[in-house]
């Protein structure tokens, strides 16, 4: 670690920010340049990051208050990746939709500027997770993501949109108000042992671990994960998910399901890394709340007519493995949840931007029963489709048949023989609506008249750019799942 | 000191119950700006032990009895003062809320040594904080499930917020001020956000009553 290098995290941290004031007061055009050069820059500065980590290992800075680790490298670039990914969609994507209601798009249209703002802000908030090494700036950097991506979700301001941002809002807080408790429980707890500033440090907690008051410790982690389970989704903390991101515009579906919902089981491997060795229970917490989770969101995904809902509840599926995989409590575990976390950004970013696509194109029309035959006005779209559906589903050679079997080969190794069953249950009824949603919205005939008779074709070049990015990204993870390894080998010693 | 400081304490809980129970807008609103400043006032009683929490009833003072009252009181001002009736009748309703404080404070009270981290916070005046903290909580989340006025749940929100912060101040006071006042800005950005999203919800549905929020389910 040297002091020279701490100015790389605060880059990361702060670029977002510096673009996202001028965007304010930019003119569409130029707006929309500083929204991509901003996350590209961004993304430069979070590769120099994770090169820097993968050589030299943490950096700290701000007197440790920023620690740069393998998680925090691995997560910075994921981040930068699809936020420049969905900047480039949102490119066309954000001025083109509703394009048969003139008024509904002006109004959307002088709400830009505060989207375009939010979602750096939103990126910012997101590097302040992966990042911050104190235990209750964790939980304020959780919150600020939720109130920085309140306003995205709601960002078209009709009545569903509405209700989807109020009951975000509203059982976001209402969940991470739990973890807060936990935060300050845990930082108490610590604080007599380590003294009142560094009891705030994550890194110094691991010192302390087996000096905590044992109930004190359990109460604590279970509050926290209350309150992290809510942001990521977790069964039977998920209702909010399915509405806000069905409602919110498909760039931010995309990045919610992508990254949002990731940045809580940050968190959750911190603290646990910490007590899980020594509180076997709370491994098993974690366990059966991830599978419970696979199997509800999986029934749920199946059921579902409306495209958005379905890839929502999926998304609520597929956390339950990464929260099993950790639930572990192995080396091997913990890398086979960060991986998971990766595949499975890429696979539903792209699921949700290609997705978006559709909606995009197909005026409006999101339900299964009023799609169809779209392969062949959409070939692009279809294929980018297809490449997501199937690494969901974890066929190879995508990525999300090495992040499955990554879970499945950890749960064999941990003798877990019930998560292994229940995952591999879980990947054949995600196989089964992955591919009946593929067949049913490019495969076949339109089923409804409307869209027999719209001028439905191809998306504009930024979208399809975009999608073409993380399905590439998908495809190279998928041929070369080891190219993460020198920094997923770094996140068991965190 | 100590009887003072547990008898404002105890004044979090009746001031929590009027705020849940009154069916008038402002009422209630007056009777969080009353729950704030004796939040502020316990935080002052802390600081003649701990002179950095000075600092702390400062900005408990600006955020809670200032800023979020204010904005409570703009959309109340607004709209209809008369809240959306809710799910549970009156006097059920206010019987439950008792019953709950009682259950949950006795609880805590009596067995604060399961939830105090040192020594310390066993005595009183924190064991009598904690107790009344974990109760706050408990009557928040009360309101934002039975509640069907939006406003009133963001009020069920701010008593949640009460009690963690009260929490805060028991347990954790040794914290810098800096991570202090990232916490209050999240709350006070918090309550800003959903009051603009009910704001919006009142003017597309022309009420504030979340039982009309049913377009969107499973």
């Amino acid at each position: 670690m040297t002091w020279g290098d701490g100015w790389l995290p605060l880059a990361v941290l702060v670029t977002p920010l510096v673009f996202a004031l001028p965007v304010v007061w930019a003119g569409d055009r130029v707006r929309r340049a500083l929204w991509v050069s901003g996350s590209a820059v961004t993304l430069v500065f979070a590769l120099m990051l994770a090169r820097r980590v993968v050589l030299a290992g943490p950096i700290e800075t701000l007197g440790a208050q920023i620690r740069a680790d393998g998680l925090a490298a691995v997560m910075s670039v994921l981040i930068a990746f699809l936020a420049l990914v969905c900047s480039v969609y949102a490119l066309d994507y954000l001025p083109g939709t509703h394009p048969h209601e003139p008024e509904r798009r002006e109004r959307l249209a002088r709400r830009m500027p505060m989207f375009t703002a939010l979602f750096l802000v939103l990126e910012s908030t997101l590097f302040w997770v992966a990042m911050t090494n104190n235990i209750v700036l964790l939980w304020v950097a959780l919150e600020a993501t939720t109130l920085a991506s309140a306003l995205l979700v709601s960002f078209y301001w009709d009545t569903r949109a509405l209700e989807a941002g109020y009951k975000y809002l509203l059982l976001l807080t209402v969940g991470i108000t739990a973890a807060f408790f936990g935060c300050v429980l845990l930082y108490a707890s610590a604080a007599p042992h380590l003294g009142n500033e560094s009891a705030l440090l994550i890194s110094n907690l691991r010192r302390v671990a087996g000096r905590l008051p044992s109930h004190l410790a359990l109460a604590s982690a279970l509050l926290l994960l209350i309150g992290f389970g809510t942001k990521a989704g977790l069964a039977p903390f998920h209702p909010w998910v399915a509405d806000a991101h069905a409602e919110a515009p498909a760039v931010m579906s995309a990045f919610l399901s992508s990254v949002i919902i990731k940045v809580p089981f940050i968190g959750m491997l911190r603290v646990w890394s910490v007590l899980g060795p020594r509180y076997p229970e709370l491994n098993q917490v974690l366990l059966m709340l991830g599978i419970f989770t696979m199997v509800v969101g999986a029934a749920l995904a199946i059921a579902q007519d409306d495209l958005k809902r379905l890839h929502a509840y999926s998304s609520v599926s597929q956390v339950g493995y990464i929260a099993a995989a950790l639930g572990l409590g192995t080396p091997f575990g913990f890398y086979a949840a960060v991986f998971f976390i990766v595949s499975h950004a890429l696979t539903k970013g792209l699921l949700f931007l290609s997705t978006g696509a559709v909606v995009f194109s197909a005026h409006e029309i999101r339900s299964l029963s009023a799609l169809g035959g779209l392969r062949r006005r959409m070939p692009i779209t279809a294929a980018c489709t297809l490449v997501g559906a199937l690494s969901l589903a974890g066929m190879p050679p995508f990525s999300g048949f090495f992040a499955k079997m990554q879970v499945v080969l950890a749960a064999a190794d941990a003798r877990a023989w019930l998560v292994l069953g229940v995952a591999v249950a879980t990947s054949l009824v995600t196989m089964a609506y992955t591919t009946s949603m593929v067949q049913r919205v490019f495969a076949s005939t339109p089923r409804s008249a409307e869209l027999e008779a719209a001028d439905v074709h191809e998306v504009p070049a930024s979208m399809r750019l975009a999608m073409v990015l993380l399905a590439g990204a998908v495809i190279v993870l998928g041929l070369m799942p080891q190219c993460l390894d020198s920094l997923l080998r770094l996140v068991p010693e965190m | 000191m100590d009887a003072l400081l547990r008898t404002l304490s105890l004044t979090l809980l009746l001031t929590s119950f009027l705020a849940v129970e009154s069916r008038s807008m402002r009422r209630a609103i007056l009777a969080y700006m009353v729950q704030s400043l004796v939040m502020v006032a316990i935080i002052a009683g802390f600081a003649t032990l701990h002179p950095r929490l000075w600092v702390w009833a400062a900005t408990a003072f600006v955020t809670k009895f200032a800023l979020i009252s204010w904005m409570l009181a703009h959309e109340a001002r607004a709209g209809d003062d008369h809240e959306v009736t809710p799910y549970v009748p009156r006097v059920a309703s206010a019987a439950l809320i008792a019953g709950l404080a009682l259950v949950v404070y006795g609880f805590v009270h009596g067995h604060a040594s399961f939830l105090a981290p040192t020594p310390l916070a066993e005595a009183e005046p924190y064991r009598t904080n904690v107790a009344v903290a974990l109760t706050l909580l408990f009557v928040g989340t009360y309101a934002v499930l039975t509640r069907r006025d939006a406003l009133k749940v963001i009020i069920g929100v701010c008593l949640m917020e009460n009690g963690a912060h009260l929490s805060l101040v028991t347990l954790a006071n040794g914290m810098h001020e800096t991570v202090l006042i990232g916490i209050v800005t999240d709350v006070v950005v918090a309550i800003y956000l959903m009051l603009h999203l009910v704001h919006g919800i009142e003017d597309r549905l022309g009420t504030r009553d979340t039982a009309r929020l049913r377009e969107l389910r499973w």
